[in-house]
């Protein structure tokens, strides 16, 4: 402020100066000249006051986007007040320098291990079987079958089936009771999938064995080639069933 | 008694001692090339007996290729081999139009699809769209071009090779072309035996056998149809067709499994069965031929479902299972 006042000082100071400033302000002054009242010509025209809508002033007052004021949210419920304290109380306990790191570890592996069920359960996973093999194999359970070789009766179809000269059933019925008495004896574990090879690969006697291949042979000839038999090679192939079937006793 | 038996068994069937001896010539000429990869043979033959289509995955280097170009050898047919590539087209498998402007015409150029015994080595390096030009020629064993019908001679064999789906730069075979091979066979590693013995003949000087000269053929194209005759007669009792049934229906309802095999694994499994007893001299199937080949023929034919997948179970595990739940008729 001082510093103005000395540059004014100054200036005035120098006559060429001030009567340059008082010339510009004296040829301006018409310029800025003022017309009076009674030059301004009165208007003619009729005012009307026109009213503003009531129905469309109401409909903008409860338009919500000229709500300005702020709703005011009620006080806490009693549910969020308590559970406010136990979130308080958790991270109390959690936090706690006393406790140290392993709460800290604790709540980490439950959002792991929460991630962990929301993708098993989108993925539709059974988790049962992510351990053993043994619950898979059993998922795959024996169905129930149309013959069971321990509960027939096969003394009894046997003599049918000669007594109807159907002599390829009557074979295939020896071979069943061989694998029956084989089974029985612990030769071998009988198990519905099993193959003739593997039944003679199972028998750990020799001869016991070489007996049994050579009757499986017999029954695959007869059973799967259909092969038809006659009185005499049926009453043979018989004789060898039934002198394996002493044998197998013998071995026991 | 025994003999007596299978005398009368054998009566009015086909004698399958000349299919045994062709098949022993052929295993012989490989052998004098090939050490170990005994399954292998075995499955090829099987295959080209039964009319089917194979498809031999293994890691590179343990003689794949070379088995099936050797087995190409031992019989006089015509021969091509075809190595797939990511930029092979369709045209370069199946053939082309070429304009002849002499005549104005176009005239049809036959592929190297055309031929009796087709190696194509490498199949999954070549994309869906080249794949997809094998459908209609190894079902059909014709090829349609430009609205004409060009059949292939018989037989028509083709023999595919391909490294496993994680090595680079490989592409997923279509789920229908894996169904028209009769068989998936992987090849394993050489046993330590049979990996000396290659060892061996490399160290004492021998150098392996890579000259395809030393294989000779040993049978005719007419002689491999009349063996193929011979195979369709052999018997399958009615009780082993509801055992297959019963298997490849069983993929089907599998809680393991996403995707079934097909009717056509079905019949490719019926074929391969006769195939196999005739092999082993036999002139009917028994339910070990049908479990032997049961994982072969339909391990490539199933999709398992991603949980199995993610627990470490092959399509071979289940095809085990099923085959144990199934009871063997007797």
């Amino acid at each position: 402020m001082t510093a103005i006042l000395l540059r004014m000082k100054e200036t005035f100071k120098q006559p060429y100066t001030f009567i340059l400033i008082l010339c510009l302000l004296l040829g301006f002054g018409p310029a800025t000249y003022a017309q009076s009242k009674d030059s301004i010509p009165a208007s003619q025209v009729p005012v009307t006051v026109r009213q503003f809508d009531p129905e469309q002033v109401e409909e903008l007052r409860s338009d919500k986007d000229f709500q300005y004021f702020e709703e005011v949210k009620p006080d806490k419920t009693f549910l969020e007040k308590v559970w406010n304290k136990f979130t308080r109380w958790l991270s109390k306990v959690f936090y706690s320098t006393k406790s140290g790191p392993v709460w800290e570890y604790l709540i980490y592996a439950f959002i792991v291990a929460g991630i962990i069920f929301i993708i098993v359960k989108l993925l539709r996973m059974d988790m049962t079987n992510l351990f053993s093999r043994k619950s898979i194999e059993s998922e795959m359970a024996y169905e129930v079958y149309e013959e069971n070789i321990h509960e027939m009766d096969i003394r009894s179809l046997i003599e049918e089936a000669i007594g109807q000269r159907d002599f390829r059933k009557a074979i295939r019925l020896h071979y069943l009771q061989s694998l029956k008495n084989l089974t029985d004896h612990g030769f071998i574990l009988w198990k519905p999938g099993k193959t003739n090879r593997s039944y003679i690969n199972e028998i750990k006697a020799p001869e016991l064995r070489r007996e049994f291949e050579q009757l499986t042979s017999m029954f695959e000839y007869v059973w799967y080639g259909g092969a038809a038999l006659g009185d005499e090679l049926f009453t043979s192939a018989r004789a060898e069933f039934i002198l394996f079937d002493k044998q197998i006793k013998q071995y026991a | 008694m025994e003999e007596e038996v299978l005398i009368t068994a054998q009566e009015n069937k086909t004698d399958y001692s000349n299919l045994r001896q062709a098949t022993n010539r052929i295993k012989a000429e490989l052998r004098q090339v090939i050490v170990g990869q005994e399954t292998l043979i075995e499955l090829l033959l099987v295959a080209m007996l039964a009319e089917g289509h194979v498809l031999i995955e293994g890691v590179p280097g343990i003689a794949k290729t070379l088995t099936a170009k050797l087995l190409a050898r031992t019989v006089q047919v015509d021969f091509s081999r075809i190595q797939f590539t990511p930029d092979l087209m369709p045209s370069d498998v199946l053939g082309t139009s070429v304009f002849h402007p002499g005549t104005i015409t176009f005239d049809y150029k036959r592929g190297p699809i055309f031929a009796n015994i087709v190696l194509i080595d490498e199949i999954n390096r070549a994309p869906a769209k080249t794949q997809a030009s094998l459908f209609e020629v190894m079902e059909e064993q014709h090829v349609t071009h430009d609205g004409k019908v060009y059949q292939l001679a018989s037989p028509f064999v083709v023999l595919a090779t391909q490294n496993p789906i994680e090595q680079e730069g490989t592409y997923r075979l279509p789920e229908a072309q894996l169904d028209r091979f009769m068989f998936k066979v992987l090849v394993e590693y050489p046993s330590l035996e049979e990996e000396i013995a290659i060892l061996e003949l490399q160290h004492n000087g021998e150098k392996l056998k890579r000259d395809l000269d030393c294989v000779q053929p040993v049978l005719s194209a007419d002689e491999l149809i009349a063996l193929r005759e011979a195979v369709q007669q052999v018997h399958l009792d009615k009780k082993l067709l509801e055992y297959i049934a019963q298997i490849v229906g069983e993929t089907r309802t599998n809680k393991s499994l996403y995707l079934g095999a097909s009717p056509r694994a079905s019949i490719a499994l019926l074929n391969s069965s006769k195939a196999f007893a005739a092999l082993r001299g036999r002139g009917f199937v028994t339910p070990e031929d049908v479990q032997e080949l049961a994982p072969v023929v339909l391990r490539h034919r199933i999709l398992l479902t991603p949980e199995r997948e993610m627990e470490g179970l092959t399509a071979d595990d289940v095809i085990k299972q099923i085959i144990q739940k199934i009871e063997v008729p007797r």
